[in-house]
């Protein structure tokens, strides 16, 4: 074996195919081993920390297939390789799907925005500072968690879903999909999946390891925007330390619908308040047949964070919530 | 080098400072607007003031009239992105009336052979470093008026300088160029090109450079003395802000910084200075935590994600920067240093435009970050407690 350095990339196989049937049958072989490289943003973290030592990469970025937004029957199909840039300055998403170009628009910087994916940017691995340190928590396969610890820093972390793990969702664009109601196809050799956005994240009860229900020699090729979602009434706010390059801290993502001023369906999804984008069926079941005003916002609000049980430094977070759903029914 | 001790200012102008920051902000017209809605957002208000010791001395010169008539400055100072190498070697080109663009400034690397100069901190250079070219530049110059003399009569007293020429007061038709001046140095040599009488003073570092550069031109030496005083650099700040009540986010609308740095010697490097230190303060006041997990003593500030240095979208379109301009009298060309205190002012100003908004004397602490404003909209400020942090907390 070659000998190891740490000031440098460490030794990594990097297959770079160039059609979906050349990745397939990679990231069949590889499995486990094989490590799916998209625009890299969460990937060279985790490299450059030292914290993460994939033997094997798969890079995903030379297929041409798993790209671009088409227009289907039932509404779009992105390119889980599509960068956030060409989501962001899309016409079709822009003009029906306004909110998850929004939301794209809101994720890290212009530079990361330009290589980073969508795939990328749902499948990005949890932010806790802690996993990311390399520690031996939970979701590194260890038995312990530092987050939720009696000094434990976890102002970033959850207040819903909690057990074990308590690390959130970082993804900006998930909320939006989850709203847009939207349907990730999964491929792999022996074929395709299709999962709802809402059942695509999971938790740490469920699975404590991965934060998505991809298993090895899967990837997500593509993300569906149904029809029934489109040119809805929108609403992204993402709430960040920082205006750019930053995680939030909370974020919301609403669609809906309003017919003679009244509001006759919606979804309203948050994300970094658990592992998964979180949906607000309650409050969507509550505004049905309401109209779209602040009165409505505030008589529902607090459902919001209805089960939210926080740590020793979030409690913010729940307010925040409430506030964030306020604005997005308000509009 | 003045500590936190009961030194006297060399000078201070703070009242002008104050007062020309309120007439450039428009305090007058604008302070009604404090606490105002608009919708969900409130207006706040801050004033700040920032100081830092600004000057030491005791350091080196070195600078040369080299056989071509060009002005060589030697210098330890770098670029900050204050141009401090060009702001403190424009004191020796003064001396010598030379344009700025027959001057070298010799800087950048140990094997330039540089002079001993202060380290690039604490908001000293400007004044540390002219103090000590425009000594050396003295030196060069009684040299020059002492050759002419020497080669064209009188006394060194009888001569001035103006257009690159040495000349006789009495005549100015009888003199000499530079390039005449710095050639007939070196046929002299000795203490006209650094090869005798090097000022015993000077460190060893120094001597070792002037040893280098010995017989290559007309050379002025200078070893600064002590200054007495504590030389102040101030800026104050003015700032209005919209902080979101339901967000906990606030925007910058309005920054305006007045530097009460002495005369002023780089227009361009002191605005810089002071939108750097805007940056600088914003973070020190809204976005920098210094984190550390208290159980397992691990630093939780690292990397850009975490450390929260301000990006372009958290500071203000326009940061509006001014000057007093007014002459210290214990540097040579009255200048002082301004580096930190750029960042105090803005820091002490956008916190108590935080507090102003929120209507009160609140948080005694920075960085106020998004959850503690929060949390103190919310009322749960006393039972859940922000990070802690390890700098600044009151």
């Amino acid at each position: 074996m070659v000998a190891t350095s740490h000031d440098v990339m460490p030794d990594i196989e990097l297959y770079q195919p160039t059609d979906e049937e050349n990745a397939l049958a990679l990231a069949a072989t590889l499995g486990q081993e094989g490590w799916l490289l998209a625009g890299g943003q969460d990937t060279f973290g985790w490299l450059k920390d030292r914290n993460k030592h994939p033997s094997a990469m798969i890079e995903l970025t030379r297929i041409d297939a798993w790209k671009g937004i088409t227009e289907t029957a039932d509404g779009i199909e992105i390119g889980a390789l599509t960068t956030l840039t060409d989501i962001v300055n899309d016409p079709l998403i822009q003009s029906r799907y306004s909110l998850l170009s929004t939301a794209a628009s809101r994720v890290a910087s212009p530079q990361i925005r330009n290589v980073g994916t969508l795939g990328g940017n749902l499948n990005q691995d949890a932010r806790c500072w802690y996993y990311r340190r390399g520690l031996d928590c939970y979701r590194a396969g260890g038995n312990i968690c530092y987050a939720d610890s009696p000094e434990g820093l976890n102002r970033e972390h959850a207040l819903f879903g909690q057990s074990r793990c308590v690390a959130v969702s970082p993804s900006d664009t998930a909320p939006a999909l989850v709203a847009l109601d939207a349907t990730m196809v999964v491929s792999s050799e022996n074929g395709q999946r299709l999962i709802d956005a809402e059942d695509y994240f999971v938790g740490p009860a469920v699975d404590i390891v991965n934060m998505t229900v991809l298993r090895p020699g899967e990837i997500l090729t593509a993300i569906r925007l149904p029809n029934t979602w489109a040119n809805a009434e929108f609403y992204f706010e993402k709430v960040a330390d920082r205006n750019v390059w930053d995680f939030a801290l909370v974020n919301v993502a609403a669609a809906i619908k309003v017919s003679g001023g009244n509001i006759e369906d919606a979804r309203i999804a948050c994300g970094a308040v658990e592992c998964v984008p979180r949906r607000l069926t309650n409050v969507e079941s509550a505004i049905k047949g309401k109209a779209r005003s602040e009165d409505t916002a505030n008589q529902v609000a607090s459902l919001a964070s209805d089960g939210a049980r926080a740590l020793n430094y979030n409690h913010f977070k729940i307010p925040l919530m409430e506030n964030l759903v306020k604005r997005a029914i308000r509009g | 080098m003045s500590g936190p001790t009961s030194t006297p200012f060399t000078s201070a102008y703070m009242p002008e400072a104050l007062a020309q920051g309120a007439a450039e902000f428009g305090w007058e017209a604008k302070k009604g607007r404090a606490r105002q809605r608009n919708g969900s957002k409130v207006t706040g208000l801050g004033i700040g003031q920032g100081y830092h010791n600004a000057g030491r001395s005791g350091m080196d010169g070195i600078v040369r009239l080299m056989p071509d008539g060009r002005l060589a400055v030697h210098s330890g100072v770098g670029n900050l992105g204050t141009y401090s190498y060009a702001s403190t070697s424009r004191a020796a080109a003064e001396v010598l009336k030379i344009p700025w663009d027959r001057t070298d400034v010799i800087a950048g690397r140990t094997d330039n052979h540089l002079p001993m100069t202060s380290a690039q901190d604490g908001s000293n250079s400007i004044f540390t470093n002219t103090r000590t070219n425009f000594g050396a530049a003295q030196d060069l110059l009684a040299k020059m008026k002492e050759i002419a003399a020497m080669d064209l009569g009188g006394a060194a007293e009888d001569y001035d300088i103006e257009n690159e020429r040495v000349f006789q007061i009495a005549d100015s038709s009888v003199g000499m160029t530079y390039a005449q001046v710095a050639q007939r140095g070196m046929e002299l040599g000795g203490k006209f090109t650094g090869q005798a009488e090097v000022p015993e003073e000077m460190s060893e570092f120094s001597k070792l450079s002037v040893s280098r550069l010995a017989g290559s031109a007309l050379m002025g030496l200078f070893k600064d003395s002590r200054h007495n005083n504590n030389p102040p650099g101030f800026v104050v700040t003015f700032t209005e802000i919209e902080l979101d009540l339901e967000t906990g986010k606030f925007e910058i609308l309005e920054l305006v910084s007045i530097a009460e740095c002495g005369t002023v010697v780089h227009p361009q490097g002191l605005a810089n200075q002071l939108r750097g230190g805007a940056v600088w303060g914003i973070g020190l006041s809204a976005l920098e935590r210094h984190l550390y997990d208290p159980q397992n003593g691990m630093p939780a500030s690292t990397g850009y994600w975490q450390s929260k240095v301000p990006t372009i979208l958290d500071t203000p379109l326009q940061i509006t920067t001014g000057w007093v301009d007014l002459p210290d009298p214990e540097n040579p060309v009255g200048a002082r240093g301004i580096g930190e205190p750029a960042m105090g002012g803005v820091s002490a100003a956008l916190n108590g435009a935080i507090a102003d908004a929120l209507g009160g004397h609140l948080f005694n602490a920075a960085p106020v970050t998004t959850d503690m404003i929060i949390n103190h909209l919310a009322g749960t400020s006393e039972s859940a407690k922000p990070l802690a942090q390890n700098n600044f907390r009151g």
